[in-house]
This record gives structure tokens, C-alpha cells and sequence, in this order.
């Protein structure tokens, strides 16, 4: 991995290493091309490309809000005409981009980002001239399908971005404008920035361009998949979140494995998040009970809608539970973990079919009572005797948040809640002084 | 990629950039320039679009009409309007079927919700809702329209849209406040 903290701890070894014989000059100096100048030069770069995409997204904001202003003194003529100036040049701009600074990231980000908005712009003041009426979700689908290309044409990370971001907005749109079903689309505009993405990953997995839109895909597919499933059974977002956000853990942790930082995981930082925020909504009473009443479970989308919907319901906790049983075969303490997290789903996928069935929600709540219990102690055990400090708060993060919850929600008495959360912080206390002196003495 | 491909789908990509603003013109400038004059009733508001700014939202009094469909319509169902001209020259809709008539005016409505009274009238909103203005006008007309709207029981002829309609296509030109343009009103209005 070409982390910079790393590389300079290798540069600084280099010449000790060289002294002692364990290298040869040649080989340190094969290192030292192969990894470039550390910090100076990538931080410069770095620097440059944020300044131009910064700069382009503002100019094109600009524009836009140009627009929005409706110079409505000049005449139709004029004003169709002067719609197409930033396009044409945002054009102009990435033809040049193209034939001169292909090779140069900051310029393919910047004129991608310009380009990108700069479509919206023509579009909006198009509709604004001729008062055309508002087909929100119409109009964000002309946009990111028009601005698509861009993210290939220039390998735009930017562009990618907002293509996502512009896809979550229209299903958004979509699903309170359109007959129900319609955001199921989603799914498939999705899948067309992911050619880009997955060879960006696969190429520079701990850069910048992967953690930007590794974390804006986990946000937006957050997002989205409620505006997805709308059309579905009632209750099916439990097996689809579960799912969802499992995927996302598991997925993390066996590709992204090797990151430092959390900038570095987004797909294991969105999915412990978000997963241990829906199990802890799983243990309360409301999301079984909305299940049982006959008159939310009306369904109000096409046959064909209500199989596709449902399938892609049903198939992500299925998905995510074989993923987490292959890896419970290699699992020890430090992959814990994953085998937790691939629980979740099986747990939602039960007390769902106990709620929607048998109309008892008392399974499903007991279910992820258990099941953030046993995931807070899992982590705290294998924090523990692995010596991770993270891995023990999280895991008493999740104990204590079940506890605030149980005891907010029940009638003990304040003398019971008092001792309770008096131990809870105790238990923190004295995990981390146990973790801290015992890499103190692992130091030494 | 290589350079040949790149060069042919960009060239392809800024066509279809300019191509599609471009049709969006066109059917407006044509329906503009051939389409038949009309004149819808109104009552507006003031809102915002954080992409295409300030416009009055104008509603109409005609949003509701006999259902000429051998089936029953159903929420979130294309429609299609029939426009003619009434006695007192304001646009009447009086039927809203499932295609295209075969002759007259049309326009072409979204939503149509079955009336819970009456199986056979149904309710839509024409889809020339949004007259843009500059930002700072667009509160003025706002003002200017509460003033001159046509309430419950109280007609106002004098304030009222025109729109173009041809082959289904609808296109607002203008709005009119106590008999004139509503630029033109707002700049003799006091401020």
C-alpha cells in the first residue's frame, strides 16, 4: 500500500538497512522509484487536484445560480442562446483535456466536474425559458444519463460522484412523482458507473479516488434503497438493511482489509454504523408491530414490481448470510466479526417471518436484543485477547447503547438504572486500562 | 482506451449533449409559433427551484372533468385533456380520456385521481404549472397575483395565462394581472 506514513518509514530504514546488508544499494534504490518521493510531491498533488475540482464545482455552481436568477429582461432568442455557453465550453475544455492533459488528474478531474454541472445548467435554463414543467425526477435522469459518459471519457472520480449522487435524488424523485416501483431503476443506474469504479479499486485500492467514491456509493446506497424498495412488502426494508449493510462489512473487510484508517473503510465503517443503528431499531417494538396491521401490508405496485422488488429484498440477506457462513469456515478471534455480522440478517429475515406470519413481534425483539448483546461481548472478548483498544469500545458501545435503550423503555427503578450505567462505565474504564498497560508492557 | 475510440465517443457524448436541449427547443418554438392560442383561469403561489430559481406555480380552476374512458382511471395514469375554446374565451375542458382524440386541441396531463363522489369525473393538473421570473420579480408577481386571483365564487377575466397547444404539446407564453402582461404589470405596479 502506497501510504505515506509507511513510505517514509521505509525511507528512513533504507539507509540502516543498506549498512547492515540486508539490501543492496541497487534494491533501495528500486524502492525508492518505485514508491516516488514521499509526502512532498504526492501532497503537492494532492493539494492541486483538490484545488481545481473545488475550483470547477464552484464556477459550475456558479453558473447555475446565474441561471437560476432568470434574466428574463433579454429576449427568448438571446437567453436560448446564451444556455449554451457553458456547455459548449465545458466541451471546449475537456476536448483540450483530452488532446493535452490526459495524463494530469487534476485537470480531468476539474474540467469533468465542470462539464458535469454545466450540463445541468443547459438543461435547467432550457425548462426555465420555456416555463416546461417540473418533472423533477425527469429532469435528474436527462442529466446524469447525459453525464455519464464523462466519468469514462476523463476517468472522472468527481464526476462518478455526482452521477451517484444525482441517481439517489432521482430515485428519490421517483418514488414519490412516479406509479410505485418506478425507483426500482436504481439498481440498474447503478450499475453504470461500476465498470470505472471496480477498476479503480482494483488499481489504486487505498487512494483517494477509491476512498471518494467507495464512500459516496456506501452513503448513497444507504439512501437510495429506501427510495428502492418503495412498492415492496411492508417490513422488507428489515431484510433489506440487515443485508445491505452486512454485504457492505463483509465486503470491506475482506478487500480493504489492509487500510490504516477509517477514511480507507468506508465500506466497513458504513455497515458497522448502520448496522448496529438497525439492530439497535430491531430491538423496540414498532418496526415488527407496523408488520402485522393488515392495512400497511396493502401493496400498491404491479405483479411484476412487487416479484423484482421483493426478489432484490429477499436476495441481499440470503447474499449476505452465505457470504458470512463461508467466512465463519477460517474464522478466529480477530474475524469474530464477521461471522456477527452476518447474523444480523438471518436474525431479521426470522423475526420478520415471525411477525409477518405468526403476528408475534416478541421473536424479532428478543432476537436482536440477543443478537446486539452477543455482538457488543464478541467484540469486548476479541478486542480483548487481540489487543485491539477500537475493537473493545465499539464492542461496549454497542452493550451500552442496548442498555440505554432497555432501561429508557422499561419501568425499573432509578436506583436499578443508576448501578446499571455506574457499571457500564466502569466496564469502560477498565477495559481500556487494561488494553493500554498491556501494550505498555508489550512495548517494553 | 484508444485515441480513436476516446475521439468518436466524446464527439458522439457532446452531440447528444447539445442534441437534447436542442429538441427541447424545438417542440416549444414550434408549438410557440403554430400552436393555437388559449386562455386558462388562474391562481398562484410563489416558490422556489434551487436549480431553475424563482417561479410562479400557478394553479387552474379547470382540474376537473368528465371521464370518457371505457376503463376505470387509475392513479398516476397518462391522460390526455380535450381544450376548447369557451363562450367567454377562456379554454374549457370538458372530457379527459385514455388516448389522443382524434381531432382537436389536447394536452397531455399526468396524475388523474378518480373524484370520491362521482366515479365518472376525475382531477388533473396541466402540466404548464411553472412561470419563471427573475428573482426579484417573482415575489412582486407573487403579490400582485393575491391581489387579482380568481377566488372561490369571483371571476376575474382579467387574470389569466396564455398558452400554446399544438398536436398535444403545451406551451405557457405568458401571464396576464388586471389585463396585462405580468412583467409589464409589475413594473407599473408600486413597489
Amino acid at each position: 500500500m502506497k501510504d505515506r506514513k509507511h513510505v517514509a518509514w521505509l525511507y528512513e530504514q533504507l539507509p540502516t538497512l543498506v549498512d547492515g546488508r540486508v539490501l543492496t544499494p541497487e534494491t533501495a534504490e528500486t524502492l525508492r522509484r518505485h514508491f516516488g518521493e514521499p509526502g512532498v510531491n504526492g501532497g503537492k498533488k494532492l493539494a492541486v487536484l483538490i484545488l481545481s475540482i473545488l475550483g470547477a464545482a464552484l464556477i459550475g455552481a456558479g453558473v447555475i445560480l446565474l441561471v437560476a436568477h432568470n434574466w428574463d429582461d433579454l429576449s427568448r432568442e438571446t437567453r436560448t442562446v446564451l444556455a449554451f455557453i457553458p456547455l459548449l465550453t465545458a466541451i471546449a475544455l475537456a476536448a483540450w483535456v483530452l488532446l493535452r492533459r490526459r495524463e494530469s488528474a487534476a485537470w480531468c478531474e476539474g474540467s469533468a466536474t465542470f462539464w458535469a454541472l454545466t450540463v445541468g445548467s443547459t438543461i435547467s435554463l432550457v425548462a426555465q425559458i420555456y416555463n416546461i414543467h417540473g418533472d423533477t425526477a425527469r429532469f435528474f435522469l436527462t442529466w446524469i444519463l447525459l453525464g455519464v459518459p464523462i466519468v469514462y471519457l476523463l476517468r472522472s472520480n468527481v464526476a462518478a460522484c455526482l452521477y451517484l449522487v444525482g441517481a439517489t435524488t432521482w430515485a428519490g424523485c421517483a418514488a414519490s412523482e412516479y406509479k410505485a416501483g418506478t425507483a426500482l431503476w436504481y439498481w440498474a443506474l447503478l450499475a453504470l458507473p461500476m465498470p470505472h469504479m471496480i477498476r479503480l479499486w482494483r488499481g489504486q485500492r487505498y487512494g483517494w479516488g477509491s476512498a471518494l467514491t467507495g464512500w459516496v456509493l456506501a452513503l448513497c446506497l444507504c439512501v437510495g434503497a429506501w427510495f428502492a424498495l418503495e412498492g415492496t412488502m411492508k417490513g422488507s426494508w428489515i431484510g433489506t438493511y440487515t443485508g445491505l449493510l452486512a454485504l457492505m462489512y463483509l465486503a470491506g473487510a475482506r478487500w480493504f482489509k489492509e487500510a490504516t484508517t477509517g477514511r480507507h473503510s468506508p465500506w466497513q465503517s458504513v455497515g458497522a454504523i448502520g448496522l448496529g443503528i438497525v439492530a439497535l431499531m430491531l430491538t423496540y417494538e414498532w418496526p415488527w408491530r407496523t408488520i402485522q396491521y393488515p392495512g400497511w401490508r396493502e401493496v400498491w405496485a404491479p405483479g411484476s414490481v412487487l416479484v423484482v422488488g421483493n426478489l432484490v429484498a429477499a436476495l441481499l440477506p440470503i447474499a449476505a448470510v452465505c457470504v458470512a457462513g463461508r467466512e465463519a469456515r477460517m474464522a478466529g478471534w480477530s474475524e469474530l466479526d464477521r461471522v456477527m455480522v452476518g447474523l444480523a440478517p438471518l436474525c431479521g429475515v426470522v423475526g420478520y417471518v415471525f411477525a409477518a406470519a405468526c403476528q408475534n413481534e416478541v421473536v424479532g425483539r428478543a432476537l436482536f436484543n440477543a443478537y446486539l448483546f452477543a455482538l457488543g461481548l464478541g467484540l469486548l472478548v476479541a478486542g480483548l485477547r487481540t489487543n485491539k483498544l477500537g475493537r473493545v469500545n465499539v464492542g461496549l458501545l454497542a452493550l451500552s447503547a442496548l442498555i440505554i435503550a432497555r432501561f429508557f423503555d422499561s419501568d425499573l427503578s432509578f436506583l436499578a438504572r443508576g448501578v446499571a450505567f455506574i457499571l457500564v462505565g466502569a466496564g469502560f474504564l477498565t477495559a481500556n486500562v487494561v488494553i493500554l498497560r498491556r501494550k505498555g508492557a508489550m512495548a517494553q | 482506451m484508444k485515441s480513436r475510440v476516446i475521439l468518436a465517443v466524446f464527439i458522439a457524448v457532446a452531440i447528444a449533449q447539445v442534441i437534447v436541449p436542442v429538441r427541447m427547443i424545438a417542440r416549444r418554438e414550434t408549438t410557440l409559433r403554430l400552436g393555437r392560442t388559449y386562455k386558462f383561469r388562474t391562481a398562484p403561489v410563489d416558490p422556489y427551484d434551487a436549480f431553475r430559481g424563482r417561479y410562479v406555480w400557478l394553479g387552474y380552476e379547470q382540474n376537473r372533468a368528465r371521464w370518457s374512458g371505457e376503463s376505470e382511471p387509475g392513479s398516476f395514469r397518462t391522460a390526455y385533456a380535450l381544450v376548447e375554446e369557451g363562450r367567454d374565451g377562456f379554454a374549457v375542458i370538458n372530457q379527459v380520456m385514455p388516448q389522443p382524440p382524434k381531432s382537436g386541441d389536447y394536452v397531455k396531463v399526468g396524475r388523474v385521481y378518480r373524484d370520491w363522489q362521482t366515479n365518472s369525473v376525475v382531477h388533473f393538473s396541466l402540466p404548464f404549472d411553472r412561470y419563471y421570473m427573475e428573482e426579484t420579480k417573482a415575489p412582486k408577481a407573487e403579490h400582485a397575483y393575491r391581489e387579482h386571483l380568481n377566488r372561490r365564487g369571483q371571476t376575474n377575466d382579467n387574470t389569466y395565462a396564455v398558452v400554446r397547444i399544438k398536436s398535444g404539446e403545451a406551451v405557457l407564453e405568458d401571464v396576464y394581472v388586471d389585463g396585462k402582461p405580468i412583467a409589464e404589470f409589475i413594473r407599473g405596479a408600486k413597489p
